[in-house]
């Protein structure tokens, strides 16, 4: 079947296979290449697991549900989608192309995308530079979650690249600047891709970083004072949840404290531990490290309140930002059923601030301290 | 209960709202997300004599012509991008002010340009139809332009017409090539 931009249907029209192969094709005449990517969002249209995010340097989904098929040649990638494996959170699978160099879509010679399933051809969706404008990057075609998995050819895009694509969706572009803000570097998965040619963002030159991985670690120059936010979403299967956002921190001098976004915990800004805790209205708590130099270590944490336990919808994120604008964003990706304390990430302090993921969860506040060793008076 | 009208629907609704006696045509869509030229949705209607065509160009309403001379049927207003919550586009429709010789009224949703933008429904978000019954508020039909009729640029969605002295509802939704402007001609102006 030939299809068109716009054509939108369900997939059981085409298939009763649930298993689709996604092939993509762009011819490219400019300078530079075009990546192709695959990822998923949820129903808020958000990118709120990097995990299915499947590109070059993340060959496949944490469980095979999307995995690449390896590159045949340039300008082309392979997928294979199994719908009914996706987590039930995930609404979207969106297929972008993005050119990593100069030029836009319309330098495009042709470009298709085919899918098949069982070796089946089920449609293709052929595009020629003509059909675009000035973007450089384009959602090309999607499929999507509504009683059914349907397909949309969508065919559009953003003038200002894969970053500007990613913001959509909620996603930040990890980008490379500060060369050392990895450690020797595993591999990173942040919300992935190279820095395309640097947009002209006015005098920008802030970093973004996400840990995904448990141990990984970013560090954040520490021009106080440092913001660091929680957001997440109300759980229907939990109504009344709420998430709270706290700290356990051990100074140089040796004084320790605990403060959290609930009750009479909410520290000091002009005297020891020279940290906050605000809960503002909605989803939005926030602690503000005002002299990081003072701190020894510091446990970040959040908590289910009003509730026994994490639900797996909530989408939480930490993400903590310094007074330039220098981010590091640690999503809690694997919340557990059972419990309800969460030690997000570790920090200390050398002439930055060094973070590190944790995601660990703990019974409770107490059972935590036993594990960091801050050895708090428990009453 | 609102009825959601397949493609090519051809029911009559009257026990849906029986003695309906003003009603709204709402219009909605999403504003463009993507970079490129924006969607222009428009709602209009045809106020048809028992030949199904238009007496006079004051029979048509729609964007430059938003009230009939009777004050019966009213547009309320030009939306060019979709911003906004809820309808976006609405006409409203006195059925007891209707003059006698008006037997039917069309309405019709169409892309602005849409050939020239090669645009179509599927590529806008979340675009719908939808006939209201004034009085309580109720929804009677709604047509989800974006998914049911992502090929096409035009759409006849619903006839109102008099039946025995009272007035009754048919859905059509029929794509229509060719935007207003064969829309206009279709009707006879």
């Amino acid at each position: 079947m030939d299809l068109l931009r716009g054509h939108r249907g369900k997939i059981s029209a085409l298939t009763t296979s649930q298993v689709i192969e996604v092939e993509i094709l762009c011819r490219y005449k400019g300078k530079g290449e075009v990546d192709i990517s695959c990822f998923c969002v949820d129903s808020d249209n958000k990118l709120s697991d990097d995990r299915y995010f499947v590109f070059y340097n993340q060959p496949k989904s944490p469980l095979g549900e999307i995995v690449k098929l390896g590159a045949q040649e340039a300008n082309k990638e392979r997928f294979r989608v199994e719908l009914n494996r996706l987590p039930e959170f995930l609404k979207h699978v969106i297929f972008v192309a993005s050119i990593d160099g100069e030029g836009d879509m319309s330098f495009l010679d042709s470009g298709y995308v085919l899918l098949t399933a069982n070796g089946q051809e089920l449609g293709r969706y052929v595009f020629k530079g003509k059909d675009f404008r000035q973007e450089k990057a384009l959602i090309i075609i999607e499929f999507y979650r509504k009683d059914e998995w349907r397909f949309s050819v969508v065919g559009q895009g953003f003038n200002g690249g894969l970053s500007a694509l990613l913001k959509y969706y909620g996603g930040e572009e990890e980008t490379d600047t500060s060369a050392s803000a990895h450690e020797p570097t595993p591999k990173t998965t942040a919300v992935p891709v190279p820095a395309p040619t640097p947009a002209p963002t006015p005098a920008s030159t802030s970093t973004a970083t996400t840990l995904s991985q448990n141990g990984q670690t970013a560090s954040l120059k520490g021009v106080a004072p440092v913001n660091i936010a929680l957001t997440y979403r109300r759980s229907p299967s939990v109504p009344k949840a709420e998430l709270r956002l706290g700290c356990m921190v051990e100074l140089k001098d040796g004084q320790k404290f605990m403060l959290q976004t609930l009750g009479s915990h909410l520290g000091h800004k002009d005297s020891a531990p020279y940290i906050t805790a605000q809960q503002n209205s909605g989803q939005f708590d926030e602690l503000t490290i005002y002299k990081p130099e003072q701190i020894k270590r510091l446990l970040l944490f959040t908590f289910v309140y009003l509730a026994p336990n994490f639900a797996k919808d909530f989408g939480a994120v930490v993400i903590l930002k310094d007074k330039n604008g220098n981010s590091v964003r640690v999503p809690l990706l694997a919340p557990s059923p059972s419990q309800k304390f969460c030690a997000v990430a570790t920090i200390d302090f050398d002439n930055k601030l060094n973070i590190k993921r944790e995601e660990c969860y703990f019974t409770n506040h107490q059972f935590a301290d036993q594990h960091y060793k801050f050895n708090f008076n428990w009453v | 209960m609102a009825i959601n009208l397949s493609k090519g629907g051809n029911i009559s609704l009257a026990k849906e709202a029986p003695g309906l006696k003003s009603m709204i045509v709402g219009l909605g869509w999403d504003v463009r997300a993507t970079d490129g030229q924006g969607f222009d949705l428009d709602a209009s209607a045809f106020m048809l004599g028992a030949n199904k065509k238009c007496a006079k160009p004051e029979d048509f309403i729609f964007y430059n012509n938003k009230q009939s001379v009777c004050g019966s049927v009213t547009h309320t207003g030009d939306n060019r991008t979709g911003e906004g919550e809820g309808d976006d586009e609405t006409i409203l429709v006195e059925l007891d002010k209707v003059p006698a010789n008006i037997e039917q009224i069309s309405f019709v949703v169409t892309i602005h340009e849409a050939q020239e933008r090669g645009q179509n429904f599927g590529m806008v978000s979340s675009a719908y139809i939808r006939l209201v019954d004034k009085v309580n508020n109720k929804e009677i039909a709604r047509f989800d332009l974006s998914e049911d009729a992502s090929l096409d640029t035009a759409m006849i969605f619903a006839d109102v017409y008099r039946h025995n002295g009272e007035w009754k509802f048919k859905a059509v939704a029929q794509g229509f090539q060719g935007g207003l402007p064969a829309m206009v001609s279709h009707f006879g102006l």
